[in-house]
């Protein structure tokens, strides 16, 4: 743990919020032990190797707060208002291996939007007000989009399953890569189950599935033909289209200044329904930061960001780095998970984009740059 | 002295006597004396040291005894990143074991890691939950679920048989060890193809932070000496 021995860390935190808040954000509290479930629900099982665990005597387990997306977002959901903006500041936790230079505790100041009309628009204001806070250090930011890749999947000549498989791991780069060569493979009808073909009945399957054990656990016989179908039905589907795979594998390498990473999308732009609509959105994005004072050529495009294992980020994502001393932290980073709402129980269709700074990497950035 | 950490109960414990014996050192606290402490004869400088098996990788890991024997499996749960912390001396021979990933044998939908991560899609829509699967190995077992791009799993801690959760309805899944496989039959249980998370024996290990003196150092080099001159040499990868 570092110790803020003259004050500065609480100070800068102090300074962040209030410019949070003078920019129409209300402060928000959460509690520092959050209750597991909400999120493993989220995170799944690997969050547990990144947060500390803990419980009440003979209680649900708890972890010490990893972030704060997930328990100012449930808060928000507890209360009436559909629009809000909030700003909240603490520390979060992390568990670093023994022998990790990385702290296990660190301040974080953020903010979270949740409504608005316009998209767009908001996005482009809780990019500038964190960029406004940061000022005048030395920063370089990267924008990128999971909407784009999400769109070419969606216009993709493939099956609804297979969309929908592609899209569950998109935040899981390997397994995507896996599940895209899988796909390409030729239809294999040897692998096609006779109760699929018709060719026996269903009690007559149903006795060749217990010839195999006893049915043990919560997972139901139905639910085993039901899936013995669909992976019939998957043996039987056209493959990928190359082309369209080749599309999916350049969006997958888009990286570097904006105005080149524009000229890639051009590219691809027409090569898929859909993409069209998405790679326009970028451009109207980009018009939006423009309108709130944001010089985008400066700005650079990093697909990188579906790497993190944030997994609730669906749309719009960016961070701000230090150019000087790239080894740091992201000084601050963000962005759009209008789906979490979705999962946590809220409406759908609502919006919702955060971002937080982390104010000791700042302060390192500050010190550093007056020399 | 050098301290030489050894299994304190059940066959790791006998094993370990008989391999020990066999190689010309007779380790003095067997279980019968409830001796946890013990002079090794046959060797000068060496003493003994019982401890659970599972004690065992922490023991080494903070150097509190200079050698060790445990499972593999063992150092490789307790002790992240583990190569940094120990060096494989010597396999024993004996306590072999895989650790695999099992379902019920009726899932004839299943037979691959890729299969389950879809079964867990489906487990979760179904049922509202995320599809559990019972462990004492949770760092493993994490590990490998999350290099394979399984999603929308839950371990649940097993402290009894794990074997037995799946029937118990306190699991769908489980990640466990096994030796020849009649366990999980007989629970109605079958390995996946491609579920192999490691293969694990009784071995040797050297602690990468204990203090070793000269005569430490030189009571190591005659146990290897011994081990290797019986014949029982043999390398770790």
């Amino acid at each position: 743990m570092q110790i803020d021995r003259n004050g500065s860390v609480r100070r800068a935190t102090e300074k962040f919020v209030s410019y949070f808040e003078s920019r129409g954000a209300t402060r928000i509290e959460t509690d520092i032990l959050q209750p597991a479930e909400t999120l493993l629900d989220v995170y799944g099982e690997d969050i547990r190797a990144r947060a500390y665990v803990t419980n009440r005597a003979g209680d649900n387990e708890l972890f010490l707060r990893p972030d704060f997306t997930v328990p100012v977002l449930k808060q928000h959901l507890s209360r009436e208002s559909k629009f809000a903006k909030y700003t909240y500041s603490g520390k979060v936790f992390r568990k670093q291996y023994r022998d990790s230079r990385r702290p296990s505790e660190y301040y974080q100041v953020g903010i979270e939007y949740f409504g608005g009309e316009n998209e767009l628009a908001v996005d482009a204001v809780v990019f500038s007000t964190i960029a406004e806070a940061l000022y005048p250090l030395r920063v370089r930011a990267g924008i990128g989009d999971l909407g784009i890749l999400l769109s070419a999947i969606d216009g993709l000549s493939t099956t609804l399953e297979r969309k929908t498989a592609l899209r569950r791991h998109i935040w899981r780069p390997q397994k995507f890569r896996q599940l895209v060569s899988r796909f390409m493979r030729p239809p294999n009808t040897s692998k096609v189950s006779d109760y699929f073909s018709r060719e026996i009945s269903r009690e007559q399957f149903e006795e060749r599935i217990l010839e195999n054990g006893p049915i043990v656990g919560c997972r139901g016989v139905d639910e085993v033909i039901s899936r013995l179908t669909s992976k019939s039905r998957d043996n039987m589907a056209a493959p990928l289209v190359e082309r369209e795979v080749n599309v999916i594998n350049k969006l997958l390498a888009i990286e570097g200044p904006i105005s080149q990473a524009l000229d890639d999308l051009e590219r691809v732009r027409s090569s898929l329904p859909g993409m069209d609509h998405a790679v326009q959105r970028v451009h109207d994005r980009l018009g939006a930061l423009e309108a709130n004072g944001v010089d985008v050529s400066q700005l650079s495009y990093e697909p990188g960001f579906r790497q993190t294992t944030l997994e609730y980020y669906g749309g719009f994502v960016f961070r701000f780095v230090s150019p000087d001393y790239p080894q740091l932290p992201p000084v601050a980073q963000g962005g759009r998970y209008d789906g979490l709402i979705r999962m946590l129980g809220g409406e759908a269709g609502s919006s919702a984009v955060g971002g937080v700074i982390r104010p000791e990497i700042a302060i390192e950035l500050a010190d550093t740059s007056l020399c | 002295m050098l301290k030489l950490g050894i299994p304190s109960k059940g066959r790791l414990l006998t094993e370990s006597v008989k391999w020990f014996d066999r190689v010309g050192l007779k380790l003095h606290a067997a279980e019968a004396d409830r001796e946890y402490y013990g002079r090794v004869q046959g060797l000068e400088g060496v003493e003994s040291v019982l401890l659970s098996a599972g004690e065992i990788p922490g023991e080494l890991g903070a150097g509190n005894i200079h050698v060790g024997v445990t499972g593999t499996d063992m150092i490789q749960e307790r002790i992240p990143n583990w190569t940094d912390r120990v060096r494989e001396v010597h396999t024993l021979e004996f306590g072999h074991a895989e650790l695999v990933v099992a379902v019920p044998r009726f899932w004839l939908d299943v037979e691959t890691v890729h299969d389950l991560d879809e079964v867990a899609a489906q487990f979760r829509q179904n049922h509202m939950r995320r599809l559990r699967v019972a462990t004492k190995y949770h760092f493993l077992a994490r590990e490998f679920l999350s290099r394979q791009g399984v999603a929308d799993y839950q371990l649940v801690d097993s402290r009894g048989a794990t074997e037995g959760t799946v029937a118990s309805q306190a699991a769908e899944a489980i990640i466990d060890i096994v030796s020849t496989g009649s366990t999980l039959a007989a629970n109605g249980l079958k390995r996946l193809s491609d579920g192999l998370i490691l293969k694990s024996q009784a071995t040797l290990f050297e602690s990468k932070s204990a203090q070793f003196s000269d005569s430490d150092r030189s009571a190591l080099e005659t146990l290897l000496r011994k081990i290797e001159s019986k014949g029982q040499y043999r390398p770790a990868k």
